[in-house]
């Protein structure tokens, strides 16, 4: 079957997936091109694991529109007592499904200078919450692209109920702009500055879980609204001579409960052979404790916000990761042919966590098709 | 007033190194084949992995997925 045809047939069955859009339509000719991806992520702790099949479909038109389409399964398995409502640990399994879909326009001001527009909507769904998505974005290319200006506007807004008890029912908005500038400072070298704020009001806090004040648990109870800022860089560099990426990533947090967060990050991204890559990297974060923190117990007669959630507490993560990107052109040629244009990606990290929530794993497998 | 300052003095510096940036070489479209190299060029490439990185920064982690590009926050109850 021709490749217009196979792509035409896959957008009819499939009602899929995001974000992405590498493949170039062809303009020449006048058809559509595209890419499936596939990926089954993996995150496992000590009370936790969390499975998420993704698929994502993008498909581009020669005109200068992308659509895409993303649909995502995230099954945790937890153990709680919360939750199940038991005298001890139960293991209790949470479904979560998320469809997005989304649409880039690509065109030019008068100037010649690319601009890109974009506009998506994602709904995610699980049996005591819901979330629904609203994100615009642009970005404009300036001096033959040597300068990417990048403004994206999110708004989120969600719905928080609980099973252990059917009249609860909360709202939760978020927006957040972001803001970044990426230039060319030479032929290898590429640097990005941004900046994020957001401004989240409504319920915050966790339904299930408990804090004591004294010896007695009383539902958790988070200040109604936060202001969150970001600045964050990013310095890429090729050492062209080995065929080395690398790639030095700092984040500044700091938000209106008191919380400021350090974020540095390496990562080395090695080509051994033109279908191979090897990627190794290190991530490391710390910050201190929302002011409303107090552990183990909060003192009799406290009146301020209650929490017992270790991630408000003064902690320390560690990620160490490798991953490995193989393109499957050695399929050409065969009867496998098809897949000669893919890839394939399998990453690992371990996670090492101080806060109550522990270390844990980190996995993903998956592929890349263009069609 | 002190925790305001903060954003505030790395706004200035944001703009400070913007401003710095127009005097970078000019790289022109024919000499752009090593900026494209997929060893520096792994935003579209790692996009996937970084968005269900970012889900777990998002339970895990005070600052979850806040200033992290391409990842809009939030959308499932994992608090």
């Amino acid at each position: 079957m021709p490749a217009p045809g196979r792509t035409r047939l896959l957008a009819a069955l499939l009602c899929l997936l995001t974000l992405a859009a590498p493949a170039r339509a062809d303009e020449v000719t006048g058809t559509w091109t595209g890419l499936l991806e596939g990926y089954g992520n993996y995150y496992l702790e000590r009370s936790t694991r969390v499975v998420m099949p993704t698929m994502r479909v993008t498909l581009q038109s020669p005109v200068g529109l992308d659509v895409a389409a993303n649909y995502l399964v995230d099954i945790i398995s937890s153990a709680s007592i919360a939750q199940t409502g038991s005298d001890e640990d139960a293991v209790f399994h949470e479904y979560r499904q998320q469809a997005e879909g989304q649409l880039v326009y690509r065109s030019e001001l008068p100037g010649g200078q690319p601009l890109t527009l974009g506009a998506r909507f994602g709904y995610s769904f699980e049996d005591d919450y819901r979330s629904r998505q609203y994100t615009g974005n642009a970005r404009l290319s300036l001096d033959e692209r040597n300068l990417d200006l990048d403004l994206a506007a999110n708004l989120t807004d969600d719905t928080v109920e609980s099973n252990a008890d059917p009249n609860f029912a909360e709202s939760r908005r978020a927006l957040t702009l972001n803001s970044a500038a990426t230039r060319v400072l030479n032929a290898r070298t590429t640097l990005t500055l941004g900046y994020t704020f957001s401004w989240v009001q409504g319920f915050q806090a966790n339904p299930y879980r408990r804090a004591l004040i004294g010896p007695l648990p009383f539902a958790e109870e988070h200040p109604e609204r936060r202001l969150r800022h970001a600045v964050f860089g990013r310095l890429g560099h090729l050492i062209a001579e080995t065929g080395t990426g690398v790639h030095l990533i700092y984040r500044t947090y700091v938000d209106s409960w008191n919380i400021t967060a350090l974020n540095p990050e390496l990562r080395l991204v090695q080509t051994l052979h033109p279908d191979f890559l090897v990627s190794l990297g290190y991530r490391f974060y710390i910050q201190n404790s929302a002011w409303f923190v107090r552990a183990p117990a909060y003192p009799l007669g406290w009146e301020g916000p209650v929490t017992n959630d270790p991630k408000l507490a003064e902690h320390r993560t560690h990620k160490i990761g490798a991953r490995i990107d193989v393109r499957l052109r050695f399929f050409e040629h065969t009867p496998l042919g098809f897949l000669g244009a893919g890839s394939v990606v399998v990453t690992f990290d371990r996670y090492l966590n101080t806060n109550a929530f522990g270390d844990g794993y980190i996995a993903t497998v998956g592929g890349r098709l263009p069609l | 007033m002190n925790r305001l300052l903060r954003p505030t003095a790395a706004c200035l510096l944001l703009g400070l190194a913007l401003a710095q940036l127009s005097s970078c070489t000019h790289v022109a479209p024919y000499e752009r084949e090593h900026l494209a190299d997929p060893a520096l060029d792994t935003q579209d490439r790692e996009r996937a992995y970084h968005r269900f990185a970012a889900h777990i920064y998002e339970a895990r982690e005070g600052a979850g997925a806040v200033g992290l590009s391409d990842v809009a926050g939030g959308g499932c109850g994992c608090n």
